[in-house]
């Protein structure tokens, strides 16, 4: 019996299950890997402010519930920044008396630079970040030690006051 | 008809199954690493250096986290003798502060979210145990009923993260030498 040219022949089913095993293998990789971009996306769009103007929330408590795992010890500065709309300077000048950093993550979630307090003294913060060092998008975190203590904590509202997150037009551009 | 059916509920299953494992590897599975006591730390947490499973673990879990170099995160899911930890039960945490530029144990819910109390004791430091590098520390973590240092509510998991910001230069070569402070369950857990 011969078989017509448009009748399609049915896949055997160890075929499909061969497939639907590369499926879920693929489904499963794909996961972990896009996992970390979404969650950062997520974190970025949430504390994303008017262009990469400081977001300053405020001191955490159980009510907190954007980011796990927040510290009610620490008070926190954000900054969320798009490359696409110039280089990322970033500038402190002031001292706190106690612990205290910076730290920058790009789209996938990795902590590609780190300022803190025993690294930079009285000096000051003045640092500009751009495409070479990070992904388009990230995040910019600050963190200050209160120790939930009421009079450091006055003092570190007033030190993440300082905290300047500005973006340079790109060379070409206007303002 | 029902050879597509067949089909179409043997792929959607085999997608399911992908999600559900990675699930799993990323929530259920513990993290790699060094231990110390009770507690265990992921060195790549926040590193470029992280593999995929590691990035993503820690993107579900602590998403936002300090490179080794600046800060050492340690978790404790279980006590000294192995038991999961619980929101219900009272326990004693005993050991000698680390030396590093600031330390603190936070208790969270297993969804990753500080417990709901009006106390707003969710943690301990040095500074709020008022001790220094090398001296000894005994706090408690449990329920408020039993007046804790750090309280939790309901009935579940807890999760303690202990953070070590600048750490000496031995304990970031070597954080398996950490001191780690005793987890112990203290009374009769309902």
């Amino acid at each position: 019996m011969t078989r017509r040219p448009h009748q399609r022949q049915n896949w055997p089913w160890h075929r499909h299950l061969l497939l639907a095993t590369l499926l879920a293998l693929s489904v499963h990789v794909l996961t972990v890997l896009v996992v970390p971009r979404l969650i950062m996306n997520r974190v970025i769009e949430t504390v994303a402010g008017e262009g990469a103007r400081p977001y300053l929330p405020p001191p955490i408590d159980y009510t907190h519930r954007r980011v796990v795992m927040p510290s009610p010890d620490l008070l926190y500065a954000v900054c969320a920044y798009d490359l696409a709309e110039g280089s990322l300077l970033i500038k402190l000048q002031g001292t706190y008396p106690r612990y205290w950093s910076i730290a920058l993550y790009n789209a996938k979630s990795d902590n590609f630079l780190t300022i803190s307090s025993d690294s930079i003294g009285e000096r000051g913060v003045d640092v500009t970040i751009d495409e070479t060092r990070s992904t388009r998008h990230g995040l910019l975190l600050m963190r200050i030690m209160t120790g939930a203590n009421p009079q450091w904590l006055l003092e570190a509202e007033a030190f993440r006051q300082l905290l300047r997150c500005e973006q340079t037009p790109k060379r070409g551009e206007t303002t | 008809m029902k050879r597509t059916i067949s089909l179409a509920l043997l792929y959607l299953t085999a997608a399911a199954v992908g999600l559900g494992s990675t699930w799993f590897a990323l929530k259920r599975v513990g993290l790699e690493g060094v231990t110390a006591g009770a507690w265990r730390s992921d060195l790549l947490a926040g590193s470029a250096d992280a593999g995929p499973y590691t990035r993503a673990r820690i993107a579900v879990n602590a998403v936002l986290a300090l490179d080794r170099s600046e800060t050492i995160y340690f978790l404790a899911t279980h006590d000294d003798q192995g038991e999961p930890l619980r929101a219900e039960c009272l326990y004693r945490l005993s050991g000698v502060a680390p030396n590093t530029a600031w330390w603190s144990i936070t208790a969270y819910a297993d969804d990753n979210f500080l417990f709901p109390v009006e106390s707003h004791r969710y943690s301990i430091s040095g500074s709020s145990l008022n001790v220094i590098a090398g001296e000894a520390f005994n706090a408690s973590v449990g329920p408020a009923t039993n007046e804790a240092n750090i309280e939790t509510t309901g009935t579940g998991a807890l999760r303690l993260t202990l953070r070590l910001y600048k750490p000496d230069a031995a304990l970031q070569q070597n954080p398996a030498t950490l001191k780690a402070p005793a987890i112990e369950r203290a009374g009769v857990c309902p």
